[in-house]
Parts: C-alpha cells; structure tokens; sequence
C-alpha cells in the first residue's frame, strides 16, 4: 500500500483530463453525430444565510503570521467577501497567548507579533469573538483546536520535464520515521516566490507515499510548462518547501481540490461540503504546519529530459 | 459449509419427494405436455397460450416454450395462440406429448409486434410489473446513432428510466442500476456498458425476447432489490440456413442461424464490431491517428433436442472495449458461459439444470513502458449452479421450486508498475470469495375461474469464505483490528426468507385486479456513488461490517382491455421500504481502497408512487403512453446530517410515448417522446474564499434539481424488394441541449464573475443503417 496515493493521483489525472471521454466524444464528433458542448446557462440559486470564514494557520518559523475574517456571499455574488472588523482574535499554544492586531489599512486581515512562531508537539487553539456574523444583536465565539506536526528536512530534489503531460516535474529525495503515520504538504517557490498559491496547486499526500520511509526521487510537485512560471532562465531558484501537516488538513485540501475539479456523472458522486475545524458552524480552515526547505538552481545546459 | 450441506439434504428431500408423488399420483384425466414452436424458424414461443376451448382454463408456455395441462375427462379441443401467429386448434382426447408449430399470420405483421400483458393467459398470472417485449418490437423504437438497445427500450417503459443522458444504464423505481439483476441465458451480467455505457451489451439479433421485474419477482429470482431483467437469446433457426448482415454509423453486425440437423439441433453466431477506428489514421491530428477505440462482441448458441425427455442449450458470450491514446490504456468486457439441459421427468414435472459461469474484468494501464508506468488490473467471475422444476400438478395447481447456488470470486484490483525499476510498489487488494444459495418454492393455485393465488418463499443464504481478511471499525470507522481467515474457513453467513404473494381477481374478462408483496435481499453491490456507469467497476459482498440489503415491496394493479383487445390499460400503485441500503460518506475513496467498507455509511430508503400505462395495437398502428409517479427518498444518520434526502434517480413525472405507424406494407414510421423532472441534485448555495481559493458551499444532499428532461426521436423503416431494410432516424429531433453535467466556471479569468456552464452530449444526431437478410 506504499504508494497507493501516487497511483490514485496518476489515475485520478488521467479522468480529470477526461481523456476517455474526450476520446468517445471526439470520435462521435468527428462523424458528425454528436455536438458535445458546453453553453452557459441562467440557473436560480438559493443563498444560505451568511457565515464566518476563518483562513490562517500557525508555522514552526518565527515571523508575523496572518488570519483572514471574511463571510460567506451568494454563490454567483461578483464581488470579493466582506471582511470581519473589530474581532477579538487569540491564539493560545496552552502556555502563552498571542493577542492579534487588526491590520489599520487591510480590514479583516489580523496579525501577530514578528517574533510568534510554533512549536512542533504543541496543539495551538484560536478564538474569535466579539463578532456578530448572524446580525441577531448578540456577539458569538468561535473556536479551533490544531496540534502542529513535526517535520524532516528533505535531503535534496531534482527537475525533469515531462513531455507528455507538459509538465516539470520535481522529484523528491528524503527519509522520514515510518513508524508514525504522518501527512505532508509540498509548495514551490520560483526565486523566492510562492508559485502554488491556491490550494488546488497545493500537494498534499501521506507517508504511504514513502518506501519504508524513503523518498528516492518520487514525483510530489509539478510546474505547467505552459505557464509563465514554467519558463525559466539560468540561476532561477526553485524552493520546494515541505510541510508536515496534521490528518484533518489533509482531508481539507483534498476535499477542496476535489470540490474544484469540476463535476461529471461518469466519475463524480454527488459534491459535498468541504470539512473544516471551526466551531460554531464557522466555515474555512485553521491550519499549524512546520516547514522544511530544500532548493535546486536551473542551469541552460543541463539535461532535463525523463532519466 | 453446514449450512451448504443442509441446504442439499432439504433440498433432495424435497425432489425425491414432489418427483416420485408426481410420478405415481397421476391425477383422473388427460394429460397433454409438449412445445410450442414458431413454424417458420422452428424457434420456441415463450408466453404462448394454452386454452381449452370453451372453458375459459388454460396455460402458457414457460421460458422454454413448454407447457403441461391437465384435461377434464372427455374430449377435448386446445386452443394455441400467440400475438402475431394464426391460432391453431387440436382434438385431444387422450393423454399425449404434442410439438405445435404456429404459422406467422404474414412475415410483415409479425415483426412489428408489441406483445402486452393484456394477452389472456399471461394476464392470468398474478405478477405486478412485469414488463415483456419481443426483440421485433425492440428494433422498432428510435435509437441513439440507430444501434437497437434493448435496455433503451426498456427505459421506455413507466417505471424505468436512463440513469443519465444516452446511457444504457437504467433504474426502476428510484433504485440504485446496481439493485437491477441483469440476467443474459440465466448469466449475471455484472457491467452491460459499451463505450461508457452509451451501447448495452445486448446485441438485438441473437434477443429472443426480454423480461422485466420490478419488484414483484417469482420466487426463483432473487439477489436485487429493484428489478430483474431476463434476456434470453434465440436458439437458431431449426428449419434451414439463414443470415443478415448489417451496417450502421456505429458498428456493423452479423448474424448466421441454421440447422446441425434439422428440427434436431440449430446453431446461432451473431457478432459486431465498431468500425469507425478503421478511419482514425485519416485524421489530421498525429495523435488521434494513433488512438485505439472499439469494441465488439460475439453471441454463439447450440442447441440440441435429443430425445422426446430431453433438451440441452450451450450459450455463450465475449464482449470487449478497447481505449488507447497516448498516455492511457484501459480495455474492459463481459464473458459468460451458460449450460443448460430440460428434462422433461414425467408429462407433469419440467426440469431444468444450469451450470453457468460469467465474468468481467478491466485493465487499465500507461501506454508506454517506463518506471512510472502502471497497470492495474480487476476481475470478477462467477459460477452458478441452479435446478429448477415445474411441477404442473393440476390445471388449477403448480408448483415451482428448485435451487441456485453461485459462488462469486472478486478480485477488486492489483496495479503493478511494468518496469523492474518501477517506481510502484505492487498493491495487489485480497482476493474476496463468497456463495449465495437460494432455494425456492412456490406454488400458483387458481381457487375459482375468478381467482388465482401465487404463494412463494425463497430462502436465502450468503457466506464470506476464507482466504479472507476482515476489518474491525471503530465507531468513527477506523480501522481498529483485521482478521485473516484460512482457505475455505465460513466466516460470516446471513440467512433470510424472503416471502412472495399474488392475488389476480378477475372481475370480468376485460377488467382484472392484482396485489402483491415481496421480500428480497441483495447480497452484493457496487462501489459507485456516480449517477453514470463507469468501466471501473468494483463490486463488493455483504461481510461483518456490510449487512445485506432488504427490500419490501407491495403494489396494487388493475389491468382492462377494451375495443376488442386493441386497447390495454393498466393502473398500478407501489410502495417499497427498504433497509440497510448502502450509500456513502461524503468524499469518499471508492478506489482501490482496501478499508472500502469503512466509507460505507448504511441505511434505510423508501419509494412509492404509480405507474399508468396505455398500449394500442392494430395492424396499421400500435404504440403506447406511460406515465410514472415518483417519490424516492433515502435517510442515513451519518449522511446529511440525518435528514432525508432525494434519490438521485427520483424523478417526480416521467411519460414515455411511443407509436408505430404502417404506412405500406414496406414502409413504417415510428416515434418516441420522452419527458422527466430533472433529477435531484446538490447545488452550491454559498460561496467563500480560503487561501486564495474560494471554496463552494453546497444545498443539503440533492435539495435542488436539474432541468427537465425531454427528447423526440423519428425513424423510418423501408423493407426492400429483395430482403434489405433501411432504417432512418433522428434522435433528439428538436435539438433539445439536455444537461449531462452543470459545472460552474469564471469568465474571462475575472475572478468573481461565476457562471454556471452545462455539458450536453447529444443534439440532433441523424443516423442510417442497413440489414441485409439472405
């Protein structure tokens, strides 16, 4: 069962390029019989009364970390979410309390000290409160609990490029304990830039993916060729960080990848809520991470090509 | 296995004993028994009836054209008749054993035949929702790209529908397609898709005829909560060598029938094959050059009357689709293998034994062979040992019981990489073994001329057979411990009965009533929470986490004929309970996942409503309207939040019209019109952002639905002079652009401008296809 999730990812990107039946369907397109296509259509929605939505997360780094208050709009709504003013944001690792400040010129957005940084073993827990998200004239509180994991430094990593899929692919080397089950996140970095920066570009897997707890060159990362970011030039740094995530966030990337995928009866069941970890009936994610870097530098001559 | 063995020692109790009262307790009277046949094809006639003339008593032939009937004293006349063929009569008056061959009325009436329930002995028998339909009359409903279907076909009947938009794949009364038994020569057939299930497996020339339950089963079907469909193949022609050949957009077929030795034994080949492949190097794409994509299959039968007792049928089935670009390969098929001998053990006891095997596998895997490439492959086999006897005791007592046993092998998958330096390490899931027995009885008693009673009861038996492993779960379904079980170790069995009962009232003879109850139990079901069928298929058993499936039906129907018999309408009402329904949690790993049942979150369904249907039938024109009512809903406590929610597959008023129309005794014309709520579906009703991504917020599970539904197909039918027809057809005349999926998508990269955008499959597609009959 080592690498059931690499399987599940190649297969599963096989039916998201629905090349099956885009095979079925050109063959009928090419003799005329079928028009399969997509048009847009006026569809009434109902709205859900509006929520809290929680986005930040506690990483082993010492710096100033951020958490996002928005609401929830209406499905088909053309404007950004409304952010959440005035809110009492605490984020305690059961020994000291941070208290975040609400940015003067970005409203929602709460931040904590330059020095805050977590510590892998401990669970940190958030509370929000005085905000009134309902409108019923009384403040609620809402809550979060999440342990953050440790994580080992990855030994090195390597690029090739996939003509197939188009793709660069990053190829991982690195040890981790294979007695515990632990969960990882990988984003890239393009000279100091992060390039995955929506969660669909996040990847995340267990350590399934390992052999007995070793990496050797395993593909965990990849960056479109077609992109701008898939164009580099001698001296380009690219940074995979690794992140050492607990099980729930893991189920919440996923979910929200899935959700994102865009549904087809012939492989979809029907779509479902993404889990979160707010209390309350609170919407989004708070997520306790730590990270681990390991870079590579792009040279013109080298060869890129699949070993 | 002590279960098994008791079930054998019940079981020869019973046979030695209904078989030696049968042999010498002869009732006063005469006995006539025997078979009818078509005179033309020597092909046998299901549902044929028996009638003594001028009694208003009678039978009808059994799925193998046999019939046994008691005679009072004296002389007799029989009456045999059957929709489309000239009634033959016969003088008996002493006990005998009768071939009977029906002429055709003419060539040309014959194969439009709509057959209805509303022909008088069948209507006799007290089953609800039984549905038959010729395989003439199949070919005479408009199809998508002009390939007969005869699970198209049957979605046009009230009560059944396509699961989606040009699927083969159907569902009866807002049940799960995998709660339809599908039955081909008596083989399950575990996946009858082709080309994503847009073509059954069901090649139309080698169909005798179909049959659908739905619900209301005979006690010798079991194994499915909503439906059985029982196709039977055509024996082959016993008078002489005959052929067609023909060619569609979509596949060409062929099809060969004749005598070994005539009216002794007959032969049938009937095979197609997709050729539009043949074109793909034409293409300017290099890629497309290069893919791979077709699919055929074969029907062979022999069949052997040796002797006046007995009679023995060798039927088979091989099937395959193949896919193949340049990154993926996946090939997918069928195979079934049936035995079957009738033996006829005294001029009152019909016997049949089956031993059948049938399978399907898949494999899909990377074109090229290199370090990340893979393949994966899955099976599924199953062998079937059923006995089955009609014991006809008296005109007014029969009784039917017998035994099937099938043990089912799965093997849900192994992937392996196809290098040594594959980067994969083998998963190879365990293989599952398991039986299901079931024994049955029933008895069908016709207490007065206005009054029949079925009674039946089936007993049901399922084992989980080592090698095995099992998995114990934790309350918030985690593994928690796994057992592994020795070869040929019983660790877990179900036992149930299942009764079955129906009463026909017959208040004159155009106006009947019928009421019914079954039990059925479903012992085996599929991994899928899509509303499509895919070739992925994994199929799981019942064990010690997954109870079996348990399904109470009972319905109300009344049946009346006017205008002489043009005209059958029918009323039926149904209210159907079930429990341990399996549905599963939300997003859940349905994909090779060894702890596969620990995404299973069970439990109780219910569906009700009615069903009304009119057919017409002269020789110009014939056609019927069907309209169902429908409100199918689910609750499971860890779905939903435990709120009841729609079946995906209710759909609140689903018409189905179709007609017939002769224009010249070459020409034909005939139509179909199709209209149902649009299926219930889950909806974004909120939207939020998290991480630069926004994330929908969805509707409770199905709370909101899809657009109606509705489509007009034509075809035009043109016998020629020499033995050759033309079919032309359109489907979807008005171009209707029904939603197959509704995504949702941004415009012009603008990040809050969302639309919602639907794909739809199929608009006008115009067809051709023609038969040549030598």
């Amino acid at each position: 069962m080592k690498n059931l999730d690499k399987i599940l990812k190649v297969v599963g990107e096989k039916i998201n390029k629905n090349s099956f039946i885009n095979q079925t369907l050109t063959l009928f397109v090419f003799i005329g019989l079928a028009s399969g296509c997509t048009e847009t259509i006026e569809l009434e929605l109902e709205t859900a009364a509006k929520r809290l939505v929680v986005d930040g997360n506690v990483t082993n780094e010492q710096k100033m970390h951020f958490l996002r208050l928005s609401e929830s709009v209406s499905f088909f709504s053309d404007s950004a979410s409304p952010t959440v003013s005035g809110a009492q944001v605490l984020i305690s690792d059961g020994i000291n309390v941070e208290r975040l400040s609400e940015a003067q010129d970005i409203p929602g957005i709460y931040y904590t000290s330059e020095n805050f940084g977590g510590v892998p073993g401990r669970t940190y827990s958030l509370s929000v409160s005085n905000v009134d998200i309902d409108e019923d004239g009384e403040m609620e509180e809402y809550t979060s609990h999440a342990p953050l994991p440790d994580v080992s430094a990855p030994d090195s990593i390597t690029m090739e490029f996939d003509e197939g899929w188009n793709v660069w692919k990053i190829l991982l080397y690195a040890r981790e304990n294979p007695e515990t089950e632990d969960y990882y996140m990988f984003r890239l970095f393009k000279n100091g830039t992060l390039i995955s920066n929506t969660i669909s570009e996040y990847s995340v897997v267990s350590d399934k993916f390992f052999d007995e707890g070793n990496a050797n060159g395993i593909w965990v990362q990849s960056i479109d060729a077609g992109q701008e970011s898939g164009e580099f030039e001698e001296g380009d740094v690219i940074t995979l960080q690794m992140c050492g995530i607990t099980e729930e966030y893991f189920d919440f990337v996923q979910a929200v990848q899935q959700e994102n995928r865009g549904q087809y009866p012939l492989f979809s069941g029907p779509p479902a809520n993404v889990p979160g970890n707010i209390s309350n009936g609170a919407l989004g994610f708070f997520s306790a991470f730590s990270v681990s870097y390991v870079s590579l530098l792009y040279h013109e001559g080298e060869d890129y090509s699949e070993k | 296995m002590i279960y098994f063995r008791n079930i054998h020692v019940f079981f020869l109790c019973c046979f030695f004993s209904l078989t030696s009262r049968a042999d010498g307790n002869v009732p006063p009277g005469n006995t006539v028994n025997g078979y009818v046949k078509d005179a033309r094809n020597g092909e046998m006639l299901v549902g044929a009836t028996v009638a003594i003339k001028g009694t208003g008593q009678g039978t009808v032939t059994n799925v193998y054209g046999f019939f046994s009937l008691d005679l009072p004293v004296g002389e007799n006349v029989l009456q045999f008749g059957f929709l489309g063929y000239n009634t033959f009569e016969l003088e008996v008056n002493n006990s005998r054993r009768v071939t009977i061959e029906l002429q055709p009325k003419t060539q040309t009436i014959a194969e439009v035949v709509v057959k209805g329930e509303g022909n008088e002995g069948s209507s006799r028998f007290p089953l609800l929702g039984l549905e038959k339909m010729e395989s003439s009359s199949i070919s005479n409903i408009p199809v998508l790209m002009g390939e007969t279907d005869p699970m198209k076909a049957i979605q046009m009947l009230p009560g059944v529908s396509a699961t989606s938009e040009g699927s083969s794949n159907f569902t009866v009364r807002g049940g799960n397609p995998d709660q339809n038994l599908l039955l081909m020569d008596e083989a399950i057939v575990y996946n009858a898709g082709h080309l994503l299930g847009f073509f059954s497996v069901f090649n139309n020339d080698a169909i005798k005829n179909i049959q659908l339950y739905k619900g209301d089963f005979p006690a010798s079907e079991g194994g499915r909560l909503s439906s059985v469909l029982d196709v039977r193949t055509r024996d082959g022609n016993m008078k002489y060598f005959e052929g067609s050949a023909g060619i569609g957009l979509i596949s060409s077929r062929l099809n060969l029938e004749g005598p070994i030795s005539k009216d002794k034994a007959s032969f049938l080949v009937s095979g197609r094959r997709t050729y539009l492949d043949l074109f793909l190097p034409l293409a300017e794409d290099e890629e497309i050059r290069n893919n791979k994509l077709y699919f055929y299959d074969a029907n062979v039968k022999i069949n052997w009357i040796a002797g006046d007792k007995d009679r023995f049928f060798l039927s088979g089935y091989m099937g395959r689709d193949l896919f193949k670009d340049e990154l993926a390969q996946l090939d997918f098929g069928n195979n079934t293998f049936t035995f079957r001998w009738n033996h006829v053990f005294s001029p009152s006891l019909f016997s049949n034994f089956s031993f059948v095997r049938s399978g399907y596998d898949y494999f899909l895997g990377t074109s090229e062979k290199d370090i990340e490439d893979m393949e994966w492959v899955s099976e599924f086999n199953d062998y079937m040992f059923g006995a089955d006897f009609s014991w006809f005791i008296t005109p007014e007592h029969t009784l039917r019981y017998g035994l099937r046993s099938i043990y089912h092998r799965i093997d849900p998958g192994v992937v392996s990489g196809m290098d040594e330096n594959s980067l994969f390490q083998e998963v190879d899931l365990p293989r599952n073994n398991s039986l299901e027995h079931g024994i049955y009885f029933s008895h069908t008693a016709e207490l007065s001329p206005w009054m029949i009673l079925r009674m039946g009861l089936r007993y049901s038996v399922f084992q989980n057979i080592g090698p095995g492993k099992s998995f114990v779960f934790d309350e918030y379904y985690e593994v928690t411990d796994t057992v592994e079980y020795s070869k040929g170790n019983v660790y877990n069995t179900y036992v149930g009965l299942e009764p079955r009962a129906g009463i026909s009232i017959f208040f004159n003879p155009r106006l009947s009533g019928k009421m019914s109850y079954s039990r059925t139990r479903q012992y085996i079901q599929l991994a899928s929470n899509s509303t499509s069928s895919t070739p992925l298929d994994v199929w799981f058993p019942s064990s010690p986490n997954i109870k079996p499936q348990i399904a109470d039906q009972v319905s109300l129907g009344f049946f009346k004929t006017s205008r002489n018999g043009v005209f059958e309408h029918s009323l039926e009402v149904f209210n159907k309970w079930m429990q341990n329904t399996i549905d599963f949690k939300d997003h859940p790993n349905l994909i090779l996942n060894e702890t596969l049942e620990g995404e299973v979150r069970a439990g109780t369904s219910w569906a009700r409503g009615f069903e009304i249907m009119t057919r017409w039938n002269t020789i110009r024109f014939k056609g019927w309207l069907g309209y169902t009512f429908l409100k199918s809903e689910r609750v499971a406590p860890e779905i939903n939040e435990g709120r009841p929610f729609l079946s995906p597959y209710d759909h609140t008023h689903d018409f189905s019209l179709f007609m017939n129309y002769r224009l010249s005794t070459r020409v034909s014309v005939s139509g179909n019109w199709v209209y149902y709520t649009g299926a219930p579906v889950t909806m974004p009703v909120g939207r939020y952002e998290v991480d630069g991504e926004f994330i929908p917020l969805y509707s409770e599970r199905n709370a909101e639905r899809m657009p109606d539904y509705h489509r007009l197909d034509l075809s035009m039918t043109i016998d020629g002079k020499r033995g050759g027809q033309w079919v032309f057809s359109i489907y979807n005349v008005y171009g209707r652009k029904n939603p197959w999926a509704i995504n949702f998508v941004n415009e012009d990269g603008e990040p809050y401008n969302i639309k919602a955008e639907k794909t739809y499959l199929f608009s006008i597609v115009p067809s051709i296809s023609y038969t040549l009959e030598f």
